[in-house]
Order: C-alpha cells, then sequence, then structure tokens
C-alpha cells in the first residue's frame, strides 16, 4: 500500500496561502470544486502551435472549463489570449486575481505570475524567485480543488515541469493527457510526463481535443444533478467490485477487499472513463479478457504522491523525541531502526534519514542507522532505490540540506549517498508479512486511512510488535490508534505520535483473516508446530478436572486467582463489597484453620495438610482436611498458595456399605489390632505416596511451565528469523543493486580509462605523472620519446631518468609544485639547444588530496624561432621606419603618441620626452588640433579609412609656418582592441611655392578665360588677361565685383545663380552661354564651373572658351549633311520612279509576246526590279539612309509574293522566322533578290498544286560557346533558309551548274554577298544560303 | 458595270502600262492626263468613277490639289500612286483627300487588290 497519499503535500499549498486552515481527509479524491471539469493545460516551448491545435477540435459546449498555464517571459505582457481567440468559438479571457471560472471558457496565465485554483476562483501571486515551475503548482491546487473532476494536460515544452502536478491529479483520480512525442516540437514536458506512468491518454493535440469532447458526456465526470457539487457518480454492482478483486488478487497477490470501497469505486471509475465503457459490469468483462487492464488497475490504485518533509512541524516534534531517543541510546550503542511502512517513492524514508543525521552530527555521535522503507509497489520501490527526484523538491527541502543531502544532477537532484546508504528497501505487505523487530521508530502516515477498520486492527498490533518498548509510532493527521488504543499512548497528539504501552501482545501470523487462496498452506504451517502441546495441555485439562481436588490458587496477598473443581462446599462469596479474599469467602469454621496452615506453609515454604478440620454443612458436620502448597509465581519474589479442600474419607460422605466390606472377623481384638496396624501402615504409605505424587506432579508443573516459556521465546526467535530473513532478502536485493550499480561504475571507468588513455595519446604534449615521491607513475608516448622512457621506469624516481632532458630540473619543479600547491610554468632548452616548455601542477584525486604531481613538456621549439623571426621582422621595420625620411608618428586608440621617429624630432626641432605618451591634439602649440584633422584621424582609426594628402598650414613653434601634408593609415594588428594609426607627415612649403609659381603662369598663358570668385562673398578675385582679351573689358571692371555685377555677364541667368548651385554639385557645365563684350557684342562661350577649397576656404573657378568659332563649323557641318540627306533621299525616289518606268516598260513590251515563257521571264524580271524597288523604299524610310532592317523587309516580300504567285489563297501555311537584322544596302539587294528567287522557285515548283507548307528562316549563326547571344554585325555569319513541303528539288542537283536564269541569279549574288549555298536533303525543297556579316 | 477610269501619271510609260493592265482586268481607261490642269479639265468632261493620281505631276499643281479639285467636280475616289507612299504612310494627314494608295512600282496583283477594295468596297 503505498498509497501514501497526495493530500498532505497539497495541503501545504493551503497551508501556505491560508495559515490556521486545518484540512483533514478521512477519504481521498472525492470530486470536489465546481461540478463541471477543469482542464488545465500546460505547454512552454512549441505550445502554442499544440495549443491552437487543441482548441480547434474542441467544440463550444464541453460544459468544461480550460486553463492556459505557459511559461512566459517574465519581462513581457502576453498577447496570448488575443491570438487565440480568433482561433476558437470558446471564449477566451485573461486571468485576473480573483477571477471565477465558468464552464465553456479558457483561462490564460498572465506571465510573471504564479496561478492556483482555490474554489471556483483563480488565485494569481507573483511569480516566486527561482525555480519557476508553473505549471506543477498549477496542477497541484487544481488537484486538491477538484479532485476527480480535474483534468491536467501536458503539451509540448522542454524540462520537466508539470509531470509532478500530473501524477497529483492522477493521485485524486482526476485525467490526465501528454501530447504524443512525435507530434511535440519540443518533447521534454511529456517524455518527462509519461515518464512517471501517470499518463491515461499519449495522443496528438487534435486527439485530445476530441477525446475531451467525448469525455464531457461522461455520468462518472459530470454529476447527473448539475450544480449540485457533491453528488458523486460511482459504479455500482458487489459483485462485480468482488470479482475484480479476486482477479486483483491472483494477478498481484495484494488483496484490496479491506480497503476503503469509495476510493476504490472511485479508482476503477476512472478506469471505465478511460476505456470509455459505461457500467462496472461493463469493466469487470473487460478486465476478464484484457489481462494487462488489471495491472493498469493496479497501479492505479496504487498510484501516490508524497514529498519530503511533508508536515515539517510533524518533523520538528519527531526531531525533538529522536533527540531525546538518542541521547538514551547513547550509553547502548545500538543501531537507530526506523521502519516506514508504505513508503511509496521514498520520500519519507529519505527525510527521516536526513533528521537522524542531522541529529547525530548536531551531537556528535556515531551510531548506526537502519532505516526500512517498505511498500507493496515494485514500481514505487524501484524509484526510492534510485533516489532521484526533480526539481520540485525544491520546495520542501531546505538550500542547505539540498546542498548537504543532494546531488545534483540533469534535471533534478539524487539523494546523498551518505543518506542512501543507511536506507533499506524492500518488498513487504504489512498485512501479511511478518513484520520487522526492535524498530525504534514506525512511521506509518497516511496508510491506515486506506484501510478499513479490520485491518487497522491487525496492523497495529504489528506495530507494536515491531517496536522496542522505548518505541513510537508516528500516524498520519488523520489517524489515530483507536482500533488499538490499549496497546498505545499518545504522546503528541497534534502531530499523532504515540508511543509503545508495555506489555506483550500476542500476535498470530495467522491474523484471522482468510488469506487469499494461493496462501492457505502456507498460513496451515505456521500453525502446526503448536500440535504436539496442544494434546499434552488438553491431557492435562481432562485430568485435572476429573481428578484433582477441590482448590484455589490464591496471591501472597490471600486474593484468589484460580478456582479448581467444586469449592462451593468450602467457600461462600461473603455479603457486602464483593471480595474475592479466601479469608473473606471461607466459611464458618475453615477461617481459623485456614490461617493457620496457610501460617505454617509460609513459615516452612512447604506443603502443609491438616486433617479433621470440621465442616458444618446442611446442617451435618464433617471433617476435613486441608492443604497448602506454596507455588512460586513467574517472576521471582512472587508468590502464590495453593490451597486444596480434602473431604476426610470418613465424614465426606455417608460411609457406604461397600466402601468397608465386611471382613471376615478372626479375633475380633487381634483382628481389629492387625487392621489397625495394617490400616496405619497403608496409610503412612499412602501418605508418603501422595507426598511423592504432589512432588512430582509439582516437578511436571514447573518443566511445563519451563517448556511453554521456552517455546515462547522460540517463538519470537522463530519471528525474529523471518524478519531477519526478509531483512536478509532486502539486503539481497540491495546488494543485487549495489552490484548492478557497481557493474555500472566500473563499466563508467573503463570507458573513462580509455578515454584517458586515448587522450594521452593524442596529445602532442609529454604527459608525466609523478606520485608524490617523485617516482614516475603514467606518462604518454610523447614523454616516452622526449625523456627515453620504457614500462620498466614506472616506479624510479623522476632524478634517474636519463634523457635528452636534464631531469634535476624537472625534479626540482616537481618537489616546488607539491610543496607549494602552486602550478609552475617555465622555458627552457635541452642540452641540444631545443626549446620546451615545462608546465608542472599539483596531481589531485577526486577526493582533493594531493598525491603527486603532473609535468607537462611541449616542444615549443618551432614557436620560439618564429618568435625570433618575428622579432627580427619587427627590428627590421623599425629600422626602416627610422630610416624614412618623412617624419612618422604612431598614435594609439586614445590618440596619444606611442613613438615617433627620429625624423619627427628633427623635423619639428622637439624632443622625445614632450612627444610620447602625450595627446597628439596637445603637441606643440596644438597644430594638430583642427576640426577636420580630428574627423579624419578618427575615421581612420575606427572606420579603417585612410586619408591622404590632408594639407596643414600653421605656425609651428621652432620652424615658423610651414605647410604639412598628413597621410594616415591604420596599422592592421590582429588584436582588432588594439588600434594604431600610422601618421606620416611631410612638409610640402617649398613644394607648394613652386607649385603656385606654376599655376600663375599657367593662369596668365592659357587660352581660356578663367575668373576666380570667393564663394563666400560671392566677390571675384582675379581675371586672367584671355578672358580681358575676349571681352574687351578692363581688370578693374571685373575683379572685387560681385558676378552678376559684372557687365560680361550681365543677363546670363546661368551665372547669376551659379555660386549657390556649385554648393550642391562641384561641377558645373553650360555648353552655351552668351558674354557681353565691351563693345555691346556678345561672345558664345563654354562655361564650366567648380569649387575647390584654398586652405579652409572654397573658391569657385569658372573657365569660359570662346565658342565662335566651333559653333560656326558645326552649323556649315549640319547643313552639308542636311542637303545630303535630302539628295540621297530624291535620289532614291527617282530610282524607284525609274524602276517603276522599267517595270512599265516589261510590262507592256510583256503584252507583245504570247510566249508562256517569255511571259514567265518578263514576269520574273518585273518581280526582281520590284524587290530592288522595295529595297529602295525601305531605305528611303531610314535615318541614315544606307542600312535598312532586313526581317521586315523580307516579311514584306514573302506575303507579297505569296499575294501574287499563291494559285490557291491561303492554301500555303507558312512559317516564317526572321531575327531583327540590320543590313546595309550592299548586302540587302543581293539578300533580297536571293530570298526573291528562292521564295518564287519554291511557290512555283515545290508549291505549285497552291497546297503545302513554306518556311523561312532569317537568322544568326551561333557558336555553342556562344549561345543564345546575338552577335555584333561585323562579326560571324547568317542564314537564310528556305524550305517546301514540296517534292523536292531533283537528286544530284548542283546549284553552281544549274542553268536556268534563277539558279544562275542566285549564284552570282551568292558570290557577290560572299556566302555559300547548300541544298539540304529532303524531305522536301530546302535551300540554305549562308553569308558573311561582316561588310566592307 | 466596268468602272470608268482617269489615270493621271506624267511618266507615260507607266500610264500606258497602267492602262494596259486595267483593261486587261476589265476596266474602262476614259483618259489620260500627265498634269493637275489637264486632269481636272478632262474629269470634268468624262466624269471618271475612279481617279489614279501620281504625286509627282508635271505643271504647277501637285498630286493631291489636283485629286482636291477633281474630287470637288465628280466626287469620285482617288487611288495615289507614288514612289513616296511611306511619307503619306508617316503621316496620313498629307493624303488629303483621303484615299487610297499605290506604291511604286507596283504588280497586277496589287493593282487588282486595290481595285477590289475600292469596286467591291
Amino acid at each position: 500500500m503505498p498509497v501514501d497519499p497526495v493530500i498532505p503535500s497539497s495541503l501545504q499549498v493551503s497551508q501556505e496561502s491560508q495559515p490556521g486552515t486545518v484540512v483533514t481527509h478521512d477519504d481521498w479524491s472525492p470530486p470536489r470544486g465546481n461540478p463541471f471539469p477543469v482542464v488545465g493545460i500546460g505547454a512552454s516551448a512549441g505550445g502554442l502551435e499544440a495549443f491552437t491545435a487543441l482548441l480547434k477540435a474542441i467544440p463550444a459546449d464541453t460544459g468544461m472549463a480550460f486553463v492556459l498555464v505557459t511559461h512566459l517571459d517574465a519581462q513581457h505582457d502576453s498577447v496570448l489570449a488575443e491570438i487565440l481567440a480568433p482561433m476558437t468559438q470558446i471564449e477566451v479571457l485573461n486571468v485576473r486575481d480573483d477571477i471565477t471560472i465558468e464552464p465553456n471558457k479558457v483561462y490564460v496565465m498572465p506571465p510573471n505570475t504564479s496561478m492556483v485554483i482555490e474554489g471556483s476562483q483563480l488565485k494569481l501571486a507573483k511569480r516566486e524567485v527561482g525555480l519557476h515551475l508553473p505549471i506543477d503548482i498549477f496542477f497541484r491546487s487544481l488537484a486538491v480543488a477538484q479532485g476527480s473532476r480535474a483534468i491536467g494536460i501536458i503539451l509540448s515544452g522542454n524540462a520537466s515541469d508539470g509531470s509532478l502536478g500530473l501524477r497529483a491529479i492522477k493521485a485524486e483520480c482526476g485525467l490526465t493527457f501528454a501530447q504524443d512525442e512525435s507530434t511535440a516540437r519540443f518533447s521534454g514536458m511529456p517524455h518527462n510526463a509519461i515518464a512517471t506512468g501517470a499518463v491515461d491518454f499519449v495522443l496528438s493535440p487534435v486527439e485530445i481535443g476530441k477525446e475531451l469532447a467525448q469525455l464531457g458526456r461522461h455520468p462518472f465526470l459530470i454529476p447527473a444533478e448539475a450544480g449540485e457539487a457533491e453528488s458523486e457518480t460511482l459504479p455500482d454492482g458487489e459483485a462485480e467490485l468482488k470479482r475484480i478483486f479476486t482477479l486483483l488478487a491472483a494477478a498481484t497477490k495484494v488483496d484490496f477487499s479491506h480497503y476503503k470501497p469509495t476510493t476504490l469505486r472511485r479508482r476503477i471509475g476512472r478506469r471505465i472513463m478511460v476505456l470509455r465503457l459505461d457500467s462496472l459490469r461493463e469493466y469487470a468483462r473487460y478486465v476478464e479478457q484484457h489481462p494487462a487492464e488489471l495491472l493498469e488497475l493496479y497501479q492505479d490504485l496504487l498510484i501516490s504522491v508524497t514529498s519530503f518533509f511533508r508536515d515539517p512541524d510533524t518533523f520538528q516534534a519527531l526531531s525533538n523525541l529522536l533527540a531525546n531517543m538518542l541521547s538514551d541510546e547513547r550509553q547502548r550503542g545500538d543501531a537507530i531502526r526506523v521502519w516506514v511502512p508504505g513508503c511509496a517513492t521514498g520520500e519519507e524514508v529519505y527525510s527521516i534519514a536526513i533528521v537522524l543525521n542531522e541529529l547525530l552530527q548536531e551531537l556528535q555521535m556515531t551510531l548506526p542507522i537502519q532505516l526500512f522503507g517498505t511498500d507493496i509497489s515494485e514500481v514505487a520501490l524501484e524509484r526510492a532505490r534510485h533516489g532521484i527526484y526533480s526539481e520540485i523538491i525544491t520546495e520542501n527541502v531546505s538550500p542547505e540540506r539540498l546542498r548537504r543531502y543532494f546531488a545534483r544532477i540533469e534535471r533534478g537532484y539524487q539523494i546523498a549517498k551518505v543518506i542512501r546508504e543507511n536506507c533499506v528497501f524492500a518488498h513487504h505487505d504489512v498485512t501479511r508479512d511478518p513484520p520487522f523487530s526492535m524498530v525504534d521508530v514506525v512511521s506509518c502516515r497516511n496508510l491506515l486511512i486506506y484501510l478499513d477498520a479490520t485491518v487497522q486492527r491487525r496492523v497495529l498490533p504489528i506495530f507494536h510488535y515491531a517496536l522496542k518498548p522505548s518505541g513510537f509510532l508516528l500516524l498520519g493527521s488523520a489517524e489515530t490508534t483507536g482500533a488499538a488504543s490499549d496497546l498505545f499512548t499518545t504522546i503528541d497528539k497534534q502531530h499523532s505520535i504515540y508511543a509503545r504501552k508495555p506489555g506483550a501482545v500476542r500476535i498470530g501470523f495467522d491474523l484471522g483473516l482468510e488469506p487469499p487462496p494461493a496462501e492457505k498452506h502456507r498460513a496451515a504451517a505456521r500453525v502446526m508446530p503448536w500440535t504436539g502441546a496442544d494434546l499434552q495441555r488438553r491431557l492435562d485439562r481432562v485430568i485435572q478436572s476429573k481428578y484433582s481436588p477441590d482448590a484455589v490458587l490464591v496471591d501472597s496477598e490471600l486474593q484468589i486467582v484460580q478456582f479448581r473443581g467444586h469449592t462451593s462446599p468450602y467457600l461462600d462469596p461473603a455479603p457486602g463489597e464483593a471480595s474475592l479474599n479466601l479469608l473473606r469467602m471461607a466459611r464458618e469454621g475453615l477461617v481459623l484453620p485456614l490461617r493457620r496452615v496457610l501460617k505454617a506453609a509460609a513459615e516452612g515454604q512447604h506443603s502443609v495438610r491438616e486433617r479433621g478440620v470440621v465442616l458444618e454443612r446442611n446442617g451435618r458436620e464433617e471433617e476435613i482436611s486441608l492443604e497448602v502448597t506454596p507455588v512460586s509465581g513467574e517472576v521471582p519474589g512472587e508468590q502464590y498458595w495453593l490451597v486444596v479442600f480434602v473431604p476426610s474419607e470418613h465424614s465426606a460422605v455417608e460411609p457406604t456399605p461397600h466402601e468397608h466390606p465386611a471382613i471376615e472377623p478372626l479375633s475380633a481384638e487381634s483382628h481389629s489390632a492387625q487392621l489397625e496396624q495394617e490400616l496405619s501402615e497403608t496409610r503412612e504409605y499412602l501418605r508418603n505416596l501422595t507426598e511423592d505424587y504432589e512432588a512430582h506432579a509439582e516437578e511436571l508443573r514447573a518443566a511445563n511451565e519451563e517448556a511453554r516459556s521456552a517455546n515462547e521465546e522460540l517463538q519470537s526467535t522463530n519471528e525474529e528469523l523471518s524478519t531477519t530473513k526478509e531483512e536478509l532478502q532486502s539486503a539481497n536485493e540491495e546488494l543485487i543493486t549495489i552490484n548492478e550499480e557497481l557493474q555500472n561504475r566500473n563499466g563508467e571507468l573503463s570507458a573513462t580509462n580509455s578515454d584517458l588513455k586515448n587522450l594521452l595519446a593524442a596529445v602532442s604534449v609529454a604527459i608525466l605523472m609523478v606520485d608524490s615521491d617523485l617516482r614516475v607513475r603514467r606518462f604518454n608516448t610523447v614523454a616516452e620519446k622526449l625523456l627515453d622512457l620504457g614500462s620498466l621506469d614506472i616506479g624510479r624516481p623522476l632524478g634517474h631518468l636519463r634523457g635528452r632532458i636534464r631531469t634535476p630540473e624537472l625534479e626540482q619543479q616537481a618537489r616546488e609544485v607539491i610543496d607549494t600547491l602552486h602550478k609552475v610554468e617555465r622555458e627552457f632548452q635541452d642540452t641540444e639547444g631545443h626549446w620546451y616548455a615545462l608546465g608542472a601542477r599539483p596531481y589531485r584525486t577526486v577526493d582533493d588530496r594531493i598525491a603527486g604531481a603532473v609535468i607537462t613538456i611541449q616542444d615549443i621549439d618551432p614557436l620560439k624561432r618564429l618568435l625570433e623571426a618575428a622579432e627580427e621582422a619587427r627590428d627590421y621595420a623599425e629600422g626602416m621606419i627610422e630610416t624614412v625620411r618623412e617624419p612618422l608618428i604612431v598614435l594609439d586608440a586614445d590618440l596619444r603618441v606611442q613613438r615617433a621617429t627620429s625624423a619627427f624630432y628633427e623635423t619639428f626641432l622637439v624632443s622625445r620626452e614632450e612627444t610620447e605618451g602625450r595627446f597628439v591634439y596637445d603637441l606643440g602649440n596644438g597644430q594638430w588640433n583642427r576640426p577636420r584633422l580630428r574627423e579624419l584621424i578618427g575615421a581612420a582609426l575606427f572606420r579603417n579609412e585612410s586619408f591622404q594628402d590632408y594639407e596643414v598650414e600653421h605656425e609651428f613653434p621652432h620652424i615658423g609656418r610651414r605647410t604639412m601634408r598628413l597621410n594616415a593609415r591604420r596599422i592592421p594588428l590582429q588584436n582588432d582592441q588594439e588600434r594604431t594609426l600610422l601618421l606620416a607627415i611631410e612638409d610640402v612649403t617649398e613644394r607648394r611655392e613652386a607649385a603656385e609659381i606654376r599655376f600663375q603662369r599657367l593662369f596668365e598663358t592659357a587660352k581660356d578665360g578663367i575668373v576666380v570668385v570667393e564663394a563666400e562673398t560671392e566677390l571675384i578675385l582675379d581675371v586672367n588677361p584671355y578672358f580681358l582679351q575676349c571681352t574687351g573689358f578692363a581688370r578693374e571692371d571685373i575683379v572685387g565685383k560681385k558676378l552678376t555685377e559684372v557687365g560680361a555677364f550681365a543677363g546670363v541667368t546661368e551665372v547669376s545663380n551659379l555660386i549657390p548651385l556649385l554648393r550642391t554639385c562641384e561641377s558645373i557645365r553650360h555648353e552655351d552661354i552668351s558674354v557681353s563684350r565691351s563693345d555691346g557684342g556678345t561672345v558664345p562661350m563654354e562655361l564650366v564651373a567648380n569649387l575647390y577649397r584654398v586652405g579652409s576656404q572654397p573658391v569657385a573657378q569658372l573657365n569660359l572658351r570662346d565658342m565662335t568659332q566651333r559653333k560656326e563649323k558645326e552649323e556649315i557641318l549640319r547643313k552639308s549633311v542636311e542637303e545630303k540627306g535630302v539628295l540621297v533621299r530624291e535620289i532614291h525616289h527617282r530610282v524607284k520612279n525609274n524602276l517603276q518606268v522599267i517595270v512599265s516598260l516589261l510590262s507592256l513590251q510583256s503584252g507583245y509576246t504570247t510566249d508562256p515563257k517569255s511571259l514567265a521571264a518578263f514576269e520574273e524580271t518585273e518581280g526582281r526590279v520590284r524587290a530592288i524597288a522595295h529595297i529602295h523604299e525601305t531605305l528611303y524610310a531610314t535615318p541614315d539612309l544606307a542600312q535598312i532592317e532586313f526581317a521586315a523587309y523580307l516579311t514584306n516580300l514573302v506575303h507579297e509574293l505569296l499575294m501574287l504567285h499563291a494559285r490557291v489563297p491561303d492554301g500555303i501555311a507558312l512559317e516564317l522566322e526572321a531575327e531583327e537584322m540590320v543590313l546595309h544596302m550592299e548586302q540587302a539587294i543581293p539578300l533580297g533578290l536571293i530570298a526573291n528567287e528562292l521564295v518564287l522557285n519554291s511557290l512555283k515548283h515545290g508549291l505549285s498544286q497552291g497546297r503545302g507548307k513554306l518556311s523561312v528562316h532569317l537568322a544568326y549563326k551561333r557558336d555553342s560557346e556562344q549561345h543564345g547571344e546575338r552577335r555584333a554585325l561585323d562579326e560571324g555569319w547568317a542564314q537564310l533558309v528556305v524550305s517546301d513541303s514540296g517534292p523536292g528539288l531533283p537528286e544530284n542537283v548542283d546549284v553552281s551548274q544549274a542553268r536556268s536564269m534563277g539558279f544562275r541569279l542566285l549564284n552570282l549574288l551568292i558570290k557577290q554577298l560572299r556566302g555559300k549555298v547548300e541544298i539540304v536533303a529532303g524531305p522536301g525543297a530546302t535551300v540554305r544560303v549562308e553569308f558573311p556579316l561582316s561588310y566592307q | 458595270m466596268s468602272l470608268r477610269i482617269l489615270i493621271v501619271e506624267d511618266e507615260q510609260i507607266v500610264a500606258a502600262d497602267l492602262e494596259n493592265k486595267l483593261n486587261r482586268l476589265g476596266y474602262e481607261v476614259v483618259g489620260i492626263a500627265a498634269s493637275g490642269e489637264e486632269a481636272i479639265a478632262i474629269a470634268e468632261q468624262v466624269r471618271p468613277g475612279l481617279v489614279f493620281m501620281d504625286v509627282r505631276l508635271q505643271g504647277a499643281m501637285d498630286g493631291t490639289q489636283a485629286a482636291r479639285q477633281v474630287q470637288r467636280l465628280t466626287g469620285s475616289p482617288i487611288i495615289f500612286i507614288t514612289a513616296y507612299a511611306e511619307i503619306f504612310m508617316r503621316d496620313p494627314t498629307l493624303m488629303n483627300p483621303p484615299g487610297l494608295c499605290l506604291s511604286k512600282p507596283f504588280s497586277i496583283h496589287q493593282l487588282q487588290a486595290v481595285l477590289e477594295t475600292v469596286a467591291g468596297g
């Protein structure tokens, strides 16, 4: 019964929020809270998608309320509700504090909060700092609030939030779902939830939605009377229930028939819902057919939730009690033994172990501790043994305890070894298996509540038996020892702690329960050893009742303890207060003799008899004997007296005739004397005999007593043994577990070992490990070579090694490391001058002990050499810089001078001290502190934009006014953080002066007018002689005035706004402006103006070129071209007109002949002439009158020929494809005629019937490499292909030899084009003409 | 009924050829003029049903001027025959009065097509 239920752990939640409220449950998980189911949905990463799918699948009227709990970013407001609202018909609300939930609505948790449900309200609290598990928190409150009307769903997400919450819901008989991992974007949360075993359905979100819709109508989920929260529908049917229990008992060996029935029914009801069945009857049938379901049900019945340090107050009380107990135990040194029946997943066991551990440390004691956790659920035990718990335990376990007693592992905590070692977990059924014994504490919290009174009455004596006399029992808050209050006294009522009452209780291990059938002979076997003693006892009883004298047993106070035989003749209850005092009960006449005899017996400590005591009875006097025998009690010093009443032979009854048979009389006297003598002898003998007998009887009785107590002892030993056996089994089991663990550890170790080996072999660094005596322990192959080591060297002192490397040095380093614990790193050279880096660090074992040193030796010779080379290169570079004539300075990122070359000091006559390390703008008299220069240097340093030839003209200290030209470049260093700038400074003062003179000369002699204007003021600064010469103005008319005031530019708009425009576009050009002359005329001039800086001053320069002559020339040229064009057009026209005359002549001439051949010849010639005329016509329309676009021409030509010669209109299908191709007239005319001939030929011969297909293609010839690329006119070839679908040309026709006019013409024309002709093989006739495009 | 046609063409060989072709096609040529003035005079006289008009003519008038007057007199449709056809194509407003245009040199089939347009249309 690991049913170690939910309530306490979840109660903590409510206790925290409502201090002072004590909630007790004597039954768990009834449906509570709202009359409708509340569905908690937990999702995290990837959850929105899943949740959306889920919502879409849910109809609007499920009658359920949905609460969505997600991991939201604490820093941002959530728009989740707004996102979801349009996707579903269900109303979506953001949760406010104290919102009352209603069915058919979706509630979305706001970010940065933690939320619980209380009754019908959702409560928000600020999110706690640290680990945030909102889904667990909400689900657990949901389980408490809703009981079996809670539904939990875990969707996509990482980590394990929600798993424990889901388990809590399931423990309260709620329903649980998890998203199918394969459909989840992130499977961590569903995976962990499924791993808890508490998930009923693993489905995709859509299927979950459908399942919810169906469940919503299940009678077990919805109360029959809506609105009545407490009503509950449970499956009924006694017979079915019994059947299920029988099956369960057979399958699991656990008899549930004494568990509380409502609980069981509710759990079974859940299974019915999950399986979508309707009644218990169906379920019973289902169970019979599906044995696997039994195990499911079993797990469900055993589902439990527990937690660490449940009810902290109880733990405090327990701790106090244990502290007292421990201080008592101090002397004895016995182990402290604790038994936790129903330990479930072990939290309670570990909690007590931790408390004990803390106490022992506090008291500074070392006592062995043994904790037994027992349960019937193997699943739970398995988890308990592993001792791995999720992060949720941080809620109940203080950080201090977490740190001390848990190891942080991935996704949770594992109980520390020191605690785990003290705990044994074993399978054990408290109602059936023999108990443990000599236990100090039994903690059995919340187990009894699941058991009915019958079983409780059986279990409590077991606990009593198991406990030491000083032991105590811990029960759950709702449990009492009511069923066995005689066995336990209350120590702490509030925390349900009970002490064992002294006294032995016989516990039969056949506990009066009808054992399950399979167990019957086991129970019987336990009774067997008792049969022999029983027979003996029965026999004793028979003898006693039949032959023993009437007697009573009194104690030392003369209180009657036992009556034997018929004592009524001697004893009579005295009137007055009831009393068992022998003397008070004795009949009259017996009191005195009794006193006498008892006294005598007490004095002698042996049996005393008095005869002849006269007792009056029924009016007659009787003589009796009294005999008192001392009987010692079990406890030494305890004394009992056996008082025997013996009626006298003579007076006991009326003497009967046959008792004294008439003896034949001899002589009366002698006979009488003889008889008397005989009688007295016999009497003496009889007395002896009686005494003998009594002595034996006494002995026998003592032996019997002894046997019985031995027996008792044996029984106890037997029990102990079977307990020990159980313990051994548990221990064995644990050993197996430990063995397995060790095997794993072993495997891990060998893996680590091989990792280590490979690592050592893989590194190129020599590694050598020495122990604290500096003896070699381990080395890798590199070290082997370097130090000339072999396997024999292991164990040799480091100092003895002989290799290339002087080992005394190593030894010294290693010694130093071990002594100081500081690692050492240095470089050294071997005997051959080879460089190595030596590192030595202490060797720390896992438990942080120093056990030697690890020495690494790395070959850094190449590095060293590189370094030397680098240093050389640096020296070289520095030498170069120093020899450069130009001054150079290097600036760092803070613009301080890192260094300056000697040229710098020479040029500026400054010293190193007043330069290096100073801010560049502070140098000298601030000569470099110029805004523009600052800008440039900044850009150069931080954007890597080097600048060139920036000039500074300044009055320098010591050297006077100079012009310096600056060039800067960022020096690329590997480390980008360190920016440095190289600034080269060149004194260009002299050069500038020379340039000035050259410019002046140019200015004076230029054959362009030049006007220089100050841009700011727009005043003319200077004008050159040529401009004055061109315009006839004097210098005074122009210099010092504004551009607009100068007569030469009067009315020239291009000039009036020139300066402002120049500021925006640097350079302006006007081809033709009209500049006035002083004599009133104008000069056409071209104006080019640009803006540049002289120092910091912007200056505009206007260059004006006299255009008079050029314009005149241009005009002449234009006119001549125009005239030529007109002329050419006229010529074309005339040619055309003349061609018309020729056509007409031919036409008229043809009228005078009737010979069809001649007529055809005329007609053909006419056509040819027209083809030429067309070229002219097309040419006429083109702009340059010499080239035509041939494709358009060809299209016209072919259409016209078709129209002219096709016999049947539209009978011929034309396929015409012509690429755009510009040809010169010299090519166009021959090609036009060729096309004319070929098309005509096809129409006349190939297609003479007037039907068929004609195709004409004009295309550029393309090389394969230049595929798709059109060639320029002057490269490559083009081709014209004409084909028809007619019968084809005669075979072996040779175009060049053909005699007809057409072919002759063709040959001539192709020759003219320098092209080729080819007849392509049929079907039909195809002629291809190729020609080069280039035209000379 | 066959159209009665007036040809205005200063190139006599061309005019003769055109007449020849028209006759062959079954039309009646009722007059040939070499200048605009002559054309107007003949048109007034013979009232042709169709006029073939060269654009360049002898004398002071050009073909379009002549055509305008002839059309005012007779209302007959005009077919311009010209080596300058592309001028009309470039600027159709120059063809005043509007009419059909036959580009020189033309074949009998082109001629036939134009005639069919006028007579049949």
